[in-house]
This record gives C-alpha cells, sequence and structure tokens, in this order.
C-alpha cells in the first residue's frame, strides 16, 4: 500500500525538488536585505521608507497609482508592515488626508502596473498643487512623502 | 531564542504528558509540541486577560514547573523500540523535508501568502508590539483581516516573538512545518495504538507522501491549516480510543484536541461540536461520572467562553457562518462536484479520501463494531460543513473553491487515513490467531546422558 502511495507522491517530490533547486539558485547566499528586495519589492522598500519618516503612533494617506488589486494589496501590506500606524492607500490622487498627518504620493513599479493597469483617478497638476501646499519631509524613488500644514 | 523556543516547547510538552500514554521519544515530542503550543497560547490568553504581561520566560514558568514535577514522580517513556518497518516513515519524511526544505530560507520574504501574513501573523505581529490583545481587537475594523478568527496560531507566534525580543516573520511561518512534523508523530502514536507497529509505520509514510499536506505546511507556512489538521486528528484519534477503551486520559486528550481545533480555525468549530455531541451522547447512555463531564466541558468553555466575551466586548463578529442560513442549492452542486474531484485528485491528496472511502466499505462488509464510524464520520462532518459554507454565497464561488478548497481538506485528510489505520487494526483483530504450539523442554535426564 504505502509503495503505491509512494508511486503517486513521486511526481510532486521530483517536482517539489526541482523547484527547491529553482529557489536554492535564487537565494544563494544573498542576505536578508537582498531576499526581501528579491521577493517583496516594492512593498517592503516602500514601508521601510515610510516607517523612517512617519512615527509609530503616525497616520499616513498613500496616494498610490497602482491598479485595483494592487491596492487591496497595499492596503493590508502596508497595514502589516506600518503596524501600528495608521494607513489608508487610494487610486485617487484628491483622496481626503481626513485626520492624517503624512500624505505620501506612490507610483507601483512599470512591471506591476503593466499587469494591472491604474484604474482610478489621477490628476498630475491638481496632485502638484496639493504637493506644492504642505511640507516634503522625505523622497526618494519609490515615494514621496509630505506633512499636512 | 525564538528556534529556542520552538524546541522547547516540543521538550516541555513532552516532559509534561499523561506518562499513561506511553508515548514514545519521538511520539513523545510531537504530542507534546501539539499540547504545549495549545497551552501556551491559551495560557497567554488568560495572562492577558488578567493583566499579568507576557514575558516569554514567565509564560514558560508553569510548563518547567509541572515537567520538573511530573518527571520527579515518574520518568517519561524513554522506550523507543525502532525497527526496520520505522524506516518507511522515516525516509518519507525526510524525502519530504528535504524536497521543502530550501523553502525556509524563502519563507519571511514572500509575500504570496496572504492569509499567513494579511491574517495570522498581522495579529501576531499587533499583539507583540501591543502587548496585548484589546489594541489590536479595538482597531480592527480599520483592516482587511479577519478579526473574529481563534488565537492559537497568532499568540504562539507572539510567545516566540516574545523570546527573540523581535517581530520575526519567519519564526511565525517556522510554527507551521513544526506542526508538520508533529502530524506525522501523532499519526504514528495513534496508529501504534491503535493498528500496531507495522500499521503505524506504513501509515505515517502515506501521511508524509500526501504531497498537499507538506505543500499547506511549507508553502502556505503561516497558514492555520497544519496545525488545525493535528488536533482534529489528535480529537478524532483519542476519541476513537476512548470510545473502545473507556480510559479518562483518552477522553481528556479529545476535549483538549477538539478545544485546540476550534482554537486555531472556525472550521475547528464546526468539529469541536461534533466531538462534544458524540461524547455528551455516550456519557448519557453510561451515566458518564462527573468528572468526565468535567473533562468535557472544561476546556472548551474555560477558553472559548471568555474568548467569546472578550470578542463581543469589541464587538468583534465571529466570522464563520450559520449552518442551513442562506442555502443556494445551485453553489451546493458546484462545491460538492469541485470537493469531489480535488479529494480524488491523486497528485494532490494521493490516496487519502479514497482510503477513507475503502475504510467505510470496509467498516459495511465487516460490519465493524459502531465507534469506527466515529472518524470517518468526522471527516464526512467536516466535508458537509464546508459544503454548506461554500452554499451560502458569500464570497464569488470559483474564486472561493479555488483558494480555499484545497486547504479544507488538507485538514481532514490526516483523519481520513486513520479512518483506513482504523480499520485495518480492526480487520488484523478479527484474523484467526495461529496457535504454534511450544517446543517441548528437553529433559534434564537427557541432558544429562
Amino acid at each position: 500500500m504505502t509503495a503505491v502511495w509512494a508511486v503517486i507522491a513521486a511526481p510532486a517530490l521530483v517536482l517539489q525538488w526541482s523547484r527547491a533547486g529553482e529557489l536554492e539558485r535564487r537565494i544563494g547566499n544573498k542576505s536578508l536585505a537582498e531576499r526581501v528586495a528579491l521577493f517583496d519589492s516594492p512593498a517592503s522598500p516602500l514601508a521601510n521608507t515610510l516607517a523612517r519618516a512617519i512615527p509609530p503612533g503616525g497616520c499616513v494617506t498613500l496616494l498610490a497609482y497602482a491598479g485595483p488589486a494592487a491596492i487591496e494589496y497595499y492596503n493590508a501590506r502596508l497595514d502589516y508592515l506600518l503596524y501600528p500606524r495608521r494607513v489608508q492607500v487610494f487610486a485617487d490622487a484628491a483622496a481626503a488626508q481626513d485626520d492624517c498627518e503624512f500624505v505620501g504620493v506612490f507610483r507601483d513599479t512599470a512591471a506591476n502596473l503593466a499587469a494591472e493597469p491604474f484604474a482610478g483617478s489621477w490628476d498630475s497638476d491638481a496632485l502638484e498643487a496639493r504637493a506644492a501646499s504642505l511640507e516634503r519631509v522625505s523622497s526618494d524613488s519609490l515615494v514621496r512623502i509630505y506633512r499636512t500644514r | 531564542m525564538g528556534v529556542f523556543g520552538l524546541a522547547v516547547t516540543a521538550i516541555l510538552g513532552w516532559l509534561v504528558l499523561p506518562r499513561r500514554l506511553q508515548a514514545n521519544p519521538i511520539e513523545g515530542l510531537c504530542l507534546g509540541f501539539a499540547l504545549a503550543v495549545f497551552g501556551i497560547s491559551a495560557e497567554m490568553f488568560l495572562f492577558d486577560l488578567v493583566g499579568l504581561g507576557w514575558n516569554g520566560w514567565v509564560i514558560l514558568a508553569p510548563w518547567v514547573a509541572g515537567a520538573a514535577w511530573l518527571t520527579g514522580k515518574r520518568r517519561p517513556f524513554l522506550d523507543l523500540k525502532l525497527d526496520a518497518w520505522q524506516l518507511a516513515p522515516a525516509l518519507a519524511g525526510l524525502a519530504v523535508l528535504g524536497a521543502w526544505w530550501p523553502y525556509e530560507r524563502g519563507m519571511p520574504l514572500t509575500s504570496q501568502t496572504w492569509d499567513a501574513w494579511a491574517i495570522w501573523l498581522f495579529k501576531a505581529n499587533a499583539f507583540y508590539l501591543d502587548q496585548g490583545i484589546d489594541a489590536y481587537l479595538a482597531r480592527s475594523a480599520e483592516f482587511l483581516g479577519q478579526p473574529g478568527y481563534p488565537l492559537l496560531t497568532p499568540l504562539y507566534a507572539t510567545f516566540l516573538y516574545q523570546l527573540e525580543g523581535g517581530v520575526s516573520d519567519q519564526l511565525g511561518k517556522l510554527t507551521s512545518p513544526c506542526f508538520f512534523v508533529a502530524l506525522l508523530g501523532s499519526v504514528h502514536y495513534l496508529a501504534r495504538r491503535i493498528a500496531g507497529v507495522v500499521a503505524a509505520a506504513l501509515f505515517t509514510a502515506s501521511v508524509a507522501l500526501t504531497p498537499l499536506l507538506s505543500q499547506v505546511a511549507f508553502e502556505l507556512a503561516g497558514y492555520a491549516d497544519t496545525a488545525l489538521s493535528v488536533y482534529m486528528l489528535l480529537a478524532g484519534g483519542f476519541l476513537y480510543v476512548w470510545l473502545r477503551e473507556d480510559s479518562v486520559v483518552d477522553l481528556g486528550a479529545a476535549s483538549i484536541a477538539a478545544t485546540a481545533a476550534a482554537w486555531t480555525k472556525n472550521e475547528g468549530q464546526l468539529f469541536l461540536a461534533a466531538v462534544v455531541a458524540i461524547i455528551a451522547i455516550r456519557l448519557v447512555r453510561r451515566h458518564g461520572h462527573i468528572s468526565r463531564w468535567a473533562w468535557l466541558a472544561g476546556p472548551p468553555l474555560a477558553l472559548l467562553g471568555p474568548w467569546s466575551l472578550v470578542r463581543m466586548g469589541q464587538s468583534v463578529e465571529a466570522s464563520g457562518f450559520t449552518l442551513g442560513a442562506d442555502f443556494q442549492a445551485a453553489l451546493f452542486g458546484t462545491a460538492l462536484s469541485t470537493m469531489l474531484a480535488k479529494a480524488f485528485t491523486l497528485g494532490s491528496l494521493n490516496l487519502a479520501f479514497v482510503a477513507v472511502v475503502a475504510a467505510s466499505v470496509a467498516g459495511i462488509l465487516l460490519k465493524l463494531q459502531r465507534s469506527f464510524w466515529v472518524v470517518p464520520g468526522l471527516v464526512a462532518w467536516q466535508f458537509l460543513g464546508a459544503l454548506l459554507a461554500y452554499s451560502t454565497g458569500r464570497n464569488e464561488i470559483e474564486w472561493w473553491l479555488a483558494t480555499s478548497a484545497d486547504r479544507l481538506l488538507s485538514q481532514t485528510a490526516p483523519l481520513a487515513i486513520l479512518a483506513a489505520a482504523i480499520a485495518y487494526g480492526l480487520w488484523i483483530e478479527r484474523l484467526p490467531v495461529e496457535v504454534v504450539p511450544a517446543p517441548a523442554p528437553k529433559s534434564k535426564k537427557r541432558r544429562r546422558r
């Protein structure tokens, strides 16, 4: 009986051995930071930048140029990575910041946008005018962070 | 320190196991891990309720004291008794763990396993940073996770974070592979008690070689399904043994394991309801002693009662559904055909559900005793529960089935295999015992001559 079981399981095990080999080749001797860049980008570097600018009790409204499913993903992922900060992500450049003291402006990677195009509301000129009225706290290739005055 | 926490969980759990279970050291570490994960998570919940805080060493203190006291009274069962048959599960287990192990380095980084971080480890993260559960529950409306889900997985991960001194995804996720190993040891223990050493080796190897089980444990590390499969297996197995042998230790083990299942995931609450009903019927029929009623009611009431109160106090709804509510027959049909197709997909669940069907046919043909039907009955009960949940139409059915049906089946697959072990055990009990005449003692006179 067990021999039959093993024969049936063999293809799945062989496939998994092959996937494991592939994973080992990708991971190699990479450090944790390098593995993060490989597997959890851009959410993790985005969260790191936000975490440096926003104190643990803070709140950020993230205006995100990203596809609809990506918005849900970033909402959940940034909740996880930035807890206990409050995070709200919108695919709307005019979204209200309510009582959040920080506003972030983020554009998803080209690859992600190609896979899932933006479907929200984004007036770049209006966004720049809005940003001009805010105090810029930090900026990198992923996200610009502003403090509301 | 977190990995030390995983190891010490298994060791302390083993040392506090009742000696009457006679689990060998490997089985004992596996059963002990399952027991102590449940115990530590329950302890953390109760510590939080009474404001004791969550120092990792303080949490371990009662376990160390209990282990020392019990070991002083009577040393644990140390007889390993390995024989050639044990090579089968050992090789199968090593082959599977070897195939999956590289995944461990990718575990903390994969953001694909949505439920792991968005539900289970998010809570662990929040509980650790808040040093309590109330702050997260109070804010739960902000998050996409399921705040009403039970707390075994997040609270045990929080315990590991306490020992580690920081949040560590990898540690939280490593719990799933540990539960996979605990699953193998638990199957071996139960099958050995029920059907003997050879059957234990073969059925344990079969569980190890069921691809979906290792996939859920590693690829979906951080999910609660592997833990749930262990507790369902233990509850069903100990329940069967109690019905046969009527030992209060087995009754207690069944009740604790079923409570642990309900403390792990909502499907476990449906499972607990069935186990409680079966035990209660037996106790009513046999005029069970009050102590047995206490073993039945104590664990669920002591833990799930306060959890319900805390949840309601924070206006957090229990995630789940009401059996029979919003029933849509068309969805039931879709779910049934998909679940059956998945259950009998050999490349995924191997022969696990074929085994429970074969065991049931054997049960009918051999007119096996009523206690046998408890285990296949629990498998069928969970299957029906899943179908009724899908029939509510709370989510788009195709998406819902695609993202959860495999995992639901993985929860009961070990129990399905255990049903076959029980049928096998009952069958060999009926085989006529061949009487081998003992050799006649040699005469002393002849020896002298």
